[in-house]
């Protein structure tokens, strides 16, 4: 077994891990990235590329949002144009009245909330996306609304925090995370032992393991979203696009109960379609099952009939890291020095990298971040608890 | 039919499904038997049984089995490819034409057969390149698809490939083979058993000999050749550790160059069942794991012919056979006699899994030898040619932190396009333990998802099932 030293250890190479490398870089700090199997092998390697606003919750979770899509803008001048990022405007699809009623509501805070959004007619709405059937009556249209290649986003943040003078091990498990006086002190993996003063446990849905390494409990539970993907098509659609039943699920429980679940539907740049997602508690269980897919084909294809043609030629499922409050759970945790946690965005980790690299590294450089970090931190379970 | 649970689902109409079908309507049960293409008996069988050679018993055994089905109560789905399987046993269904379909069955066989390897070279996706496999269908069918061939790659299915071209009528201007002459001729105890599979081998290489076709072994096919469609090929010689050997280059001038080398089993609808793998390369990579009777780690599920290890027709059929045994031993509609005649199968078996190891060898070589092969490639040589992605992409993918197969699949898309990597998730596990100094079978292998073929959406939303 090795000795080595680090500066900071961020455990886990998926997007979270990757920007927060990334931005400690620009600090001047070398952090190393240790990650078990490979970069964006785990949830940033299995879901959409969308960089939605309009899905976020008015209020902090909107602010969070807001602030990440605006950095998202640098990090394309930095990363260039193989993350595929591309500001294509977004569209939430409305399928009956009820659900209107909601997006309204919803559009009015979110408007409030700093965020260009619109309401457009079933009219409007197909002279934009020609291929959405009538079913769909109305939408809301953002044109802060992004795309983006995960891996390829991934990837690149790795890329750069290298070529900076970060370090990555890839296929190493952590197994220990050594503790003297209520201090971090060092990480252990299969390999080596890397003495270090700080670390982030950036791990996604398996943070809860990291956090028991180190004797604290986090909340995190893996959320199965199962997603298809087409052969690739000349252009189809120019919007990123989601369900308006997702938001009115949130704001109206009863809408979920018994009724159709949300999609979300994308084409990449190279072409394929991305149609999810299920959203499912099934432990760490990533196969994709027949119910699983069917459903999700069935929900799309009154939506966009003429999808039926295209053939789909692979599925998958990614663990999103789910917490309790929808909110991600970031920041020191008290009791525990040298501990960090920036894990559990769900299915936002995609849209909220890029804010999340920079308030945590902010954070360990010893700068007042952006934006406070306190209603994310851990503790806001136990306070609920007591 | 969805609403029907079939006592037994064979995934497969080759040799082995065919067998085990044939094993079990004999003792009246039921079966289903699914088949992707239109006829029955896989590769070896499919087109003229009439042209099979005379030295393999196998062949005609397989014939009168597949005679026989048509007047069994098997129940034959053609046509019909699988491309979902699940653990609680649903196999999801589809048809060229038409929808799709869910079926429920109790127990289930799985001979999904082989597929042929490749190994890339400079110029392997030219229009004239083509599968060994491909030219024994198009010569069984009585189709030559051009009338000079050089037939190149590795391993002893280059000859057979040969003399079917010959037999046809075709040219074979060259056999290239990588490995050793030495290596190629049978150890004595294999004669002994074998004895009709080698006299097929040496009748099949005296027919291109005779021909005028020169065989090359320690030779390699360096790169193929010409602007629109392949014009000519180049080959070398190489030295035992896969070194090229500078200044033996020759060019052959070819209208068509047919290339293998070896075969993987088809496991992917047993990884979707949840049956556990292993690897052995002698056998020819990642198979189905199987005990002694043909049972997987998923009870009620067996496997059978080249799943469980490559090792040709006459393997499968006795396998296809030993399956249905089981089966019927584990539905407790097997007498003494049926048990005696497993053991019987079971001892016969080890001998074919010993001539199959041999057989593998041959297009198999060491990790220096590997290591050598693919450090000759040039960087731009294509690997997956759905997406086009090259090898230096590949080399840049690991330079940049990836460890695995899967994470490159990730950062360079090789194997993400329209033929689902079945060409190209082989090669890349190749190249990257190469160039990881891994030995073969060092990763786990290729994760699998439904769907095992292309499906419209369509299809996949539809009420089908």
């Amino acid at each position: 077994m090795s000795e080595t030293t680090a500066e900071v250890v961020i455990v886990g190479a998926g997007v979270i891990g990757a920007a927060i490398a990334f931005h400690l870089t620009r600090r001047g700090i070398r952090p190393l990235l240790v990650e078990k199997e490979d970069p964006a092998a785990g949830s940033s390697g299995a879901c959409d590329g969308l960089v939605f606003l309009q899905s976020k919750k008015p209020g902090l979770h909107l602010e969070l949002a807001l602030e990440s899509r605006r950095r998202f803008d640098e990090l394309r001048e930095i990363l260039g144009p193989g993350i595929e990022f591309r500001a294509t405007g977004g569209l939430c699809l409305i399928e009956n009245d009820s659900e209107l009623e909601v997006l309204r509501r919803w559009l009015a805070e979110q408007r409030a909330g700093g965020l260009s959004v619109e309401l457009i007619d079933g009219t409007d709405l197909r002279g934009l996306e020609p291929l959405l059937s009538q079913r769909v009556i109305a939408a809301s249209f953002s044109p802060l609304d992004a795309q983006v290649n995960p891996y390829a986003l991934t990837f690149a943040l790795i890329a750069a925090a290298r070529a900076a003078g970060a370090r990555l091990l890839a296929g190493e498990p952590v197994t220990g995370i050594e503790i003297a006086s209520g201090r971090v002190q060092a990480v252990r993996t299969l390999r080596r032992r890397i003495a270090t003063p700080l670390v982030v446990n950036a791990a996604g849905a398996h943070a809860p393991e990291i956090g028991r390494l180190a004797g604290i409990t986090v909340p995190i539970r893996p959320r199965r979203g199962q997603l298809l993907v087409t052969a690739a098509r000349p252009p189809m659609l120019r919007h990123g696009i989601i369900s308006a039943r997702y938001i009115a699920a949130k704001f109206n429980p009863e809408l979920a109960v018994g009724g159709e679940m949300g999609f979300s539907l994308e084409q990449a740049e190279s072409g394929n379609l991305l149609i999810g997602s299920t959203r499912e508690f099934a432990g760490f269980d990533r196969r994709t099952t027949l119910a699983g897919i069917r459903s999700v084909a069935r929900r799309i294809l009154p939506v966009v009939p003429a999808l039926a043609a295209v053939p789909v030629i692979r599925t998958f499922a990614g663990l999103r890291p789910y917490t309790p409050d929808g909110l991600p759970i970031l920041g020191p945790v008290s009791g525990l020095e040298g501990f960090l946690m920036a894990a559990g965005h769900e299915g936002d980790g995609i849209a909220l990298s890029a804010v999340t690299g920079e308030l945590l590294a902010a954070h360990i450089a010893g700068e007042r971040p952006a934006f406070p970090l306190d209603p994310f931190r851990l503790e806001r379970f136990s306070q609920e608890a007591a | 039919m969805a609403a029907e649970r079939w006592e037994v689902a064979i995934v497969g109409g080759g040799p082995a499904g065919a067998a085990c079908a044939a094993t079990l309507a004999q003792a009246g049960i039921r079966a289903l038997l699914i088949e992707e293409h239109e006829r029955l008996g896989g590769p070896t069988l499919r087109g003229e049984t009439a042209a099979a050679s005379p030295f393999s018993p196998a062949y005609r055994r397989a014939s009168r089995i597949l005679r026989s089905l048509g007047a069994s109560a098997v129940f034959i789905l053609g046509r019909r490819a699988v491309i979902g399987v699940e653990p609680g046993f649903r196999l999801l269904t589809a048809a060229e034409e038409g929808g799709v379909q869910e079926i429920a069955c109790r127990r289930l066989l799985i001979a999904t057969g082989a597929r042929e390897r490749f190994f890339p070279f400079p110029g392997w996706t030219l229009p004239g390149v083509i599968a060994t496999g491909a030219v024994q269908i198009l010569t069984k069918q009585g189709v030559l698809p051009a009338s000079e061939f050089v037939v190149g790659g590795a391993g002893l299915f280059l000859v057979a490939a040969a003399a079917d071209i010959v037999r046809r009528g075709g040219r074979v201007r060259a056999l290239v083979d990588e490995g050793r002459l030495a290596d190629r001729l049978p150890p004595p105890r294999l004669l002994l058993t074998q004895g009709a599979k080698m006299i097929d081998g040496l009748a099949r290489t005296l027919r291109l000999l005779l021909s005028g076709g020169r065989i090359a072994h320690r030779t390699r096919l360096l790169e193929a050749r010409g602007t629109e469609r392949l014009r000519e090929v180049v080959t070398a010689r190489v030295d035992e550790n896969g070194r090229l050997l500078v200044g033996s280059e020759r060019i052959v001038p070819a209208a068509m160059l047919a290339i293998g080398f070896g075969f993987a089993a088809n496991i992917e609808p047993a990884q979707l069942a949840g049956c556990p793998l292993v690897f052995e390369e002698e056998l020819g990579g990642w198979l189905v794991q199987t005990d002694d009777a043909l049972k997987t780690g998923v009870d009620g599920i067996y496997a059978a012919g080249e799943v469980t290890g490559i090792g040709g027709a006459e393997k499968s059929l006795l396998e296809g056979r030993l399956a249905g045994l089981a089966l019927l031993e584990e539905m407790g509609r097997l007498d003494r006699s049926g048990r005696s005649e497993i053991r019987r199968l079971q001892r016969r078996r080890r001998r074919l899994l010993a001539f199959a190891r041999w057989f593998n060898r041959q297009t198999r070589f060491s990790e220096t030898y590997r290591a050598n092969w693919v450090g000759a490639l040039p960087e731009d040589l294509t690997i997956c040619r759905c997406e086009q992605v090259r090898l230096g992409e590949i080399r840049r993918a690991l330079a940049s932190g990836c460890r695995t197969p899967a994470g490159i699949k990730k950062a360079t898309r090789c194997g993400m396009g329209l033929c689902q990597g079945n060409t190209c998730k082989g090669i890349l596990q190749e190249i990257v333990s190469a160039l990881e100094a891994l030995p073969p079978g060092g990763f786990p292998p290729p994760s699998v998802r439904m769907p095992l073929r292309p499906v419209d959406l369509g299809l996949l939303g539809g009420e089908g099932g």
